[in-house]
């Protein structure tokens, strides 16, 4: 998986792997948006260029086993990389591919991602990752999450 | 607020997503919601999609695995084998059949009686090569690292209980330190 530097076009490679306890202290509110420590049950995962230790995104999910799907809890981008003069490209989308593997790891051809958007981004999310509609929530399964891993995962 | 103001506002929480919902009523409706259009799409969902699905789950298994190996003495190679085998043929003797090897080798392989010889190591990662390649890759280092990961763990267990008889044999004429 990679993120694309916006002024320079270059391509770096990047690592999704656990948060780890000391790292709470690095994602405070101010950079990270939401309270992380909150999220210390469920599954989060950062994301970083490999090699180096820089947070630039974060991910919580938690897994809802009997109904095959793993649900976003949270997920942001650093405060750098949010809005138009955001520094890299491809985060989000890098961190809903890594869902879609971890999805696909666990319940194979079931697997499924949800996440509840804003009323304002659900046509984003429906253009930019092709997400279904259902009730408040988007979700992906079938071929529009093998197709989110072809883009930005390494298949 | 003004429009420009607005628009910033969108664009930067296209980067932030909150799912969490307080009411359990909420969750719920949710939750039915999320079900029954899945149960549909899924009713509609062509096999090779999910054989597709089934396929990179057994990929992905064998990646974590090897990523962080669990040391037992379960073996691995002969479970992803047969998972790999089933996903793909009813009959596993068509799949012998299809690596040109005697369907009672291949049984004895997955049962774990019979270590798999250097040419069923190449034409199994020939195969998969071949059934990856229309929608993914399949890295030809996966099986082998498998099945030596599998060897490394049966040795570090079987080794530590055969230490005591053989530190015996062992002198260190040599090494004074």
């Amino acid at each position: 998986m990679y993120i694309v530097d916006k002024k320079s076009d270059q391509k770096d490679q990047i690592e999704i792997v656990p948060i780890e306890l000391d790292d709470l202290k690095r994602v405070p509110k101010s950079k990270f948006w939401f309270d992380w420590r909150e999220e210390i049950n469920y599954d989060v995962f950062k994301l970083q260029i490999s090699g180096t230790d820089e947070i630039l995104g974060l991910i919580s999910m938690e897994t809802h086993h009997q109904d095959s799907r793993l649900e976003i809890r949270l997920l942001a981008a650093s405060k750098e990389n949010r809005g138009k003069n955001k520094k890299f490209d491809r985060l989000v989308g890098n961190l809903i591919a890594f869902a879609c593997i971890r999805s696909i790891t666990m319940f194979g051809s079931l697997a499924c991602v949800s996440l509840v958007p804003k009323t304002r981004l659900i046509d984003h999310y429906r253009e930019e990752y092709s997400m279904i509609e259902a009730g408040k929530s988007l979700f992906l399964d079938g071929k529009e999450l093998l197709e989110i891993i072809k883009r930005f995962g390494d298949e | 607020m003004s429009k420009k103001g607005f628009n910033n506002e969108i664009e930067e929480y296209k980067e932030l997503i909150d799912s969490r919902l307080t009411s359990e009523k909420e969750k719920e409706q949710e939750r039915n919601a999320l079900i029954a259009a899945r149960q549909k799409r899924f009713r509609e969902r062509p096999e090779s999609e999910k054989l597709v699905g089934n396929l990179l789950q057994i990929k992905y298994q064998i990646e974590n695995y090897l990523n962080n190996p669990a040391y037992s003495n379960k073996n691995s190679f002969p479970k992803f084998l047969s998972m790999y085998v089933d996903t793909l043929y009813k009959k596993r003797k068509d799949f012998a059949s299809d690596l040109d090897i005697n369907p009672i080798i291949l049984s004895q392989i997955i049962n774990n009686h019979r270590d798999p010889k250097e040419e069923f190591l190449i034409r199994l990662i020939v195969h998969s090569q071949a059934v990856f390649k229309s929608f993914g890759h399949f890295d030809r280092d996966l099986w082998p690292k498998l099945y030596y990961q599998d060897k490394m763990c049966e040795f570090l267990t079987t080794s530590e209980k055969r230490r005591k008889i053989e530190e015996r044999h062992v002198n260190n004429k040599v090494v004074d330190i």
